[in-house]
């Protein structure tokens, strides 16, 4: 596979001010999505493909794992750090589940920035809401920016 | 008796005294080695559902152009995907010993000095939260070692759904030269559920 683009998307720490909005992303959520997310992940726990069992753990249905949502989360963080940038931290609290048939939409704000002497630091404010229950995870994530000079 | 009867104690929290004077505690420090070294169609696998289309995921010459060793693995996977130990390989018991409809295959195997941490019984747990923290990448043919189940802290609470205890617990994860990866903190509620 070759995939070109040069030069990519790169976000540096003079651009940003607190308050900036994240470009954020939205998809659908399907059941295939859900096989190819357990196969990706190799996170096999029943509750995440069969359904029954997730009924006698007293949930709707399946519903898509942990790991899924953190890398959700990480998309965003790391498509703003841009190739040249670090995600350094994360942190995120689960509480609402997501499922096939939803939509979501992940997005974030810049919080705080500041130079210290590990690096250009912006602290992100993050979230995956979806359309059947609003708010589902609520997260904050740390940057690590190059700077222009 | 039951031994979720502690929970029914006017001092209930007392139950959770040992696990308490036991934070700091390392209760598993010996590593498990991912069963596999990170594979280039792994990552394929793992960006693919999540639409995650940075191309030094999948292109070598783009990840050197950005100062990269190689292709680097997506963090978000390092404390999950990138240390699977696996379900089943030749020298375990059979993963499904038993045709039921519920079946799930047994936990891999502890590391060898694992222990079981003093907390009472308990019959219900939720995870929480997580906070992982990066520390370097890993790359296409490292193999990760996961570590570590360090009590950070406890705290004895009722909550709408029991009674039980909040705790956090730190591991590590490190690549194949010992160099770390990742520090993980799981943060999870343990509980009696009231009946």
């Amino acid at each position: 596979m070759a995939v070109k683009l040069d030069p990519l998307p790169q976000t540096y720490f003079e651009d940003i001010e607190v308050g900036d909005k994240l470009p954020g992303f939205s998809y659908d959520l399907t059941w295939t999505e859900m096989v190819k997310q357990v196969s990706g992940s190799q996170d096999f726990y029943a509750v995440h493909h069969d359904p029954p069992f997730a009924q006698s753990g007293g949930h709707s249905g399946i519903f898509y794992n942990t790991g899924w949502t953190r890398a959700n989360l990480y998309r965003l963080l790391a498509d703003f750090a841009g190739p040249d940038g670090w995600v350094r931290k994360l942190h995120f609290e689960m509480r609402r589940m997501n499922m096939a048939d939803d939509t979501i939409v992940v997005s974030g704000e810049v919080v705080g920035k500041e130079q210290t002497e590990d690096g250009n630091v912006v602290e992100i404010e993050l979230s995956i809401q979806n359309d059947r229950e609003g708010m589902a995870t609520r997260a904050t994530g740390t940057v690590l920016l190059p700077s222009r000079g | 008796m039951s031994d979720t009867d502690w929970a029914r104690a006017d001092d209930w929290e007392q139950a959770w005294q040992p696990l308490i004077d036991s934070i700091g505690t390392d209760f598993s420090p010996a590593g498990k080695d991912a069963i596999d070294a990170i594979e280039k169609g792994a990552i394929r696998k793992y960006v693919e559902p999540l639409e995650m289309d940075c191309p030094i995921f999948v292109d070598e010459d783009v990840a050197k152009a950005h100062g990269y060793e190689g292709i680097p693995a997506p963090t978000s996977g390092i404390s999950q995907t990138w240390i699977e130990t696996g379900i089943w390989t030749a020298d375990r018991d059979p993963a499904w010993p038993t045709n039921d409809r519920d079946a799930t295959p047994p936990r891999p195997p502890a590391a060898g000095d694992a222990i079981e941490p003093p907390s009472p019984p308990t019959s219900a747990a939720f995870a929480t939260d997580i906070e992982i923290e990066y520390h370097r990448d890993a790359y296409v043919g490292d193999r990760l070692t996961s570590s570590g189940n360090r009590l950070i802290s406890c705290l004895p609470k009722q909550t709408s759904v029991g009674r039980g205890a909040f705790q956090i617990y730190e591991s590590y994860v490190h690549n194949q030269a010992g160099e770390l990866i990742a520090t993980v903190r799981r943060g999870l509620y343990s509980y009696v559920p009231f009946e």
